[in-house]
């Protein structure tokens, strides 16, 4: 387990403070990994929330590249494979976040996403979806 | 006319809508007079590692404006005395006080609003024109105590779903003027429970100060 820092305390205070995450449920989170498609919108939200909740490990998956320098990405991300660029963006947030290859594992779902999704869609539908991994990997029900 | 829209709030909330609505194209004022601490970066994913100690709404509207949108930042707290030229406000604060301010001040202004709210594991967004229901017709007055994410805690990703349906929201608001829907509240109360939100359409409260002061 990682040790309880003061500066870990801190990031996740409001974790740790949550019925049903905790200590205990921050820890699961820190030793998971999470498998997310980013070629759509949501699931390059979805990635950011989980970099920044705490979760270990992102498998991110993907073949499209940057278009637009639009939120979550920069001027000198486009051009740039999505899972780079997306990977970079998650460890500006979270720097603790590992990026791994990990074939088995199944991909985050997030219904109806795309990569034109709507900037406010797309928060809405990563958004839930990564809240309810989170919550899941927390008491120990997601893989 | 501006279609701008001025957004209450730069944090967990007040992110996914500013960086939403004006990536569909329509210019936001950012109101905060915070700065990005550690604990805010489980939620503020705007923010960067790097940014801590920076004024919020300063940054999240330089993100914006490097996304391609247009933006202002005001670095302080909205109060019932701002003067501002907008289309619509949206309330992302976490302060109670601050959402029935906002409520009012768009009802002079005959304006629509969207005052958005999460802690722990739920939240809602009110959406509401000049003449619907108010705010208070539903939430009376601001409450005595109300346990905000510092105390009850708030599960990251629960404001960029919150705030994305706050974004819709005011984005459809701002889109077609005067062809408002009425007032409604999308209410999640507890994502552990696995149910989907409910929203529901409101109706004006007969004793409500809104129905005899305009």
């Amino acid at each position: 387990m990682i040790p309880w820092s003061r500066e870990r305390q801190r990031r996740f205070a409001h974790h740790v403070l949550l019925p049903d995450v905790g200590g205990r449920g921050q820890d699961r989170l820190t030793a998971a990994t999470v498998a997310i498609d980013v070629d759509g919108r949501a699931g390059q939200v979805a990635s950011l929330y989980l970099a920044a909740g705490g979760v270990g490990a992102l498998a991110l998956r993907g073949r499209g590249r940057v278009v637009r320098a639009e939120f979550p990405f920069d001027e000198g991300d486009v051009g740039a494979p999505l899972v780079a660029a997306v990977a970079r963006a998650a460890r500006a947030r979270q720097p603790a976040v590992a990026l791994v290859d990990d074939d088995a594992l199944p991909s985050l779902a997030i219904v109806g996403d795309a990569p034109r999704l709507p900037l406010a869609e797309a928060f809405a539908r990563g958004g839930e979806a990564a809240a309810r991994w989170l919550h899941a990997r927390a008491i120990g029900e997601a893989p | 006319m501006t279609s701008a829209v001025a957004v209450v709030g730069a944090g967990g909330l007040g992110g996914p809508i500013a960086l939403a609505v004006a990536s569909a194209g329509h210019p936001v004022v950012v109101f905060d007079d915070d700065q990005v601490e550690l604990s805010n970066l489980h939620r503020q994913i705007q923010f960067t590692d790097a940014e801590r100690g920076g004024a919020k709404a300063g940054l999240l509207a330089a993100r914006v404006v490097a996304g391609g949108g247009a933006a202002t930042a005001r670095l302080e707290r909205f109060t019932a005395a701002t003067v501002v030229d907008v289309a619509a406000i949206v309330d992302g604060s976490d302060h109670a006080p601050t959402k029935f301010a906002v409520a009012a001040w768009a009802r002079r202004r005959r304006i629509p609003y969207v005052i958005a709210a999460a802690v722990g594991y739920g939240g809602n967004v009110f959406a509401a024109g000049p003449d619907d229901a108010c705010y208070a017709c539903l939430f009376e007055a601001p409450p005595d105590e109300a346990p905000g994410c510092d105390q009850a805690g708030v599960l990251g990703p629960l404001v960029g779903w919150i705030g994305g349906v706050a974004a819709q929201a005011v984005i459809a608001r701002v889109t077609a003027p005067g062809a408002w829907p009425g007032a409604s509240i999308w209410v999640l109360d507890d994502l552990r429970r696995g149910g989907a939100p409910r929203t529901l359409a409101l109706t004006p409260r007969a004793d409500c100060a809104c129905r005899s002061t305009p």
